[in-house]
């Protein structure tokens, strides 16, 4: 996907909300809140919005989930707005926005994975990571080429890693979810939490760094 | 960027930059509302072929319920076997009481005497 499909992917023009998508606090933005009660009454538009505010947070995390995998990850995205459009009327005010829409998600990600049994994001040889590294573009000495290479990296790395775990790291780092936010959302107490962070963090770490790669 | 920079991942932006370039660019919102309205319909489809099911197992359920205590009441027992000479008697009693005799009038050799020996040892506990 290129990058200024990206870019008009956010900027959709009759949206003008859409340009503070990844800025916005999760859940408990009034804008959303407002927005999701009337698409929970059946305003598509309010629904349209509402999505448009979120898009960027939910194909992240969606891609996330299924381990970058572009087909998997439109699929997932997608179900997710369905599922979202069809549950909304049944959003409890007292219920924090974002934990359910993440939860929706999660879910419907979830779903796909289990629906798409060609999909193997775990099951990645040492020898896949070998031929990655050979395939290395370092003599091109381009800044750019180098920095994608290292994305390439970490996304195989994070393939070997389970979706919940993958998901969770994406929401502390990308997101900036605290532990408590990902406990009520994980059902899991905040200890829990902190040591599967670590974990996956320590794990991610170790097999980048098998690879030639410092994780900051 | 230095060799010592360009082996550094720095796990936020770069777990950002996996996420957005793997990611749909636009919602399809069209699709959305399509699928949302066809799911009921698909639900209420595979329920309603459930709810004929479940009637055609309980409707053959019942009728063969029916079936074998309708035939129960017509049991017989061959409950005695004499061979003599000629002609070959056979007492047959039913559960409602009823006593007959057929009286055969075959060789004991014969085909249909043995048929009838054979149809008496087998039925002797549970009747035809």
């Amino acid at each position: 996907m290129s990058a200024e499909k990206k870019e008009f992917g956010r900027l959709k023009p009759d949206d003008s909300a859409a340009t503070a998508q990844v800025s916005l606090p999760a859940g408990d933005d009034p804008v959303d809140l407002s927005l999701a009660e009337h698409a929970a009454k059946g305003d598509k538009g309010a629904f349209e919005r509402l999505m448009w505010r979120w898009w960027d947070r939910i194909r992240g995390y969606c891609a996330t989930f299924v381990a970058f995998d572009p087909e998997l990850a439109e699929e997932a995205a997608q179900e997710s707005l369905i599922r979202i459009y069809k549950a909304l009327p049944r959003w409890r005010k007292e219920s924090p926005l974002g934990g359910y829409l993440y939860g929706i998600c999660r879910t419907a990600s979830l779903d796909v994975i289990r629906s798409r049994a060609r999909h193997s994001a775990r099951s990645m040889s040492v020898e896949d990571f070998d031929s990655l590294s050979l395939e290395s573009p370092h003599s091109t000495g381009e800044a750019n080429v180098l920095q994608e290479e290292a994305n390439q990296m970490l996304a195989k790395a994070m393939q070997r890693l389970d979706p919940e775990d993958r998901s969770m790291l994406y929401l502390h780092e990308v997101e900036g979810k605290g532990l408590a936010e990902l406990g009520a959302m994980y059902n899991l107490p905040v200890g829990t939490v902190k040591s599967r962070l670590f974990r996956v963090r320590d794990k991610l770490s170790v097999m980048l760094k098998e690879m030639g790669y410092e994780l900051r | 960027m230095s060799s010592a920079e360009k082996k550094k991942i720095y796990l936020k932006d770069a777990l950002k930059d996996a996420a957005m370039s793997s990611a749909p660019s636009f919602p399809d919102f069209a699709d959305v509302y399509r699928k949302a309205e066809q799911r009921p319909r698909k639900v209420r489809r595979i329920a309603f072929s459930a709810a004929i099911t479940a009637v055609a197992a309980a409707a053959s359920f019942w009728i063969g319920i029916a079936w074998n205590s309708q035939t129960s009441r017509d049991i017989a027992l061959i409950d005695s076997w004499t061979v003599s000479a000629a002609p070959v008697a056979v007492s047959v009693s039913t559960t409602q009481g009823a006593q007959n005799e057929i009286v055969l009038t075959a060789y004991q050799t014969s085909p249909v005497n043995l048929f009838v020996q054979d149809l008496w040892e087998s039925s002797a506990g549970t009747g035809l």
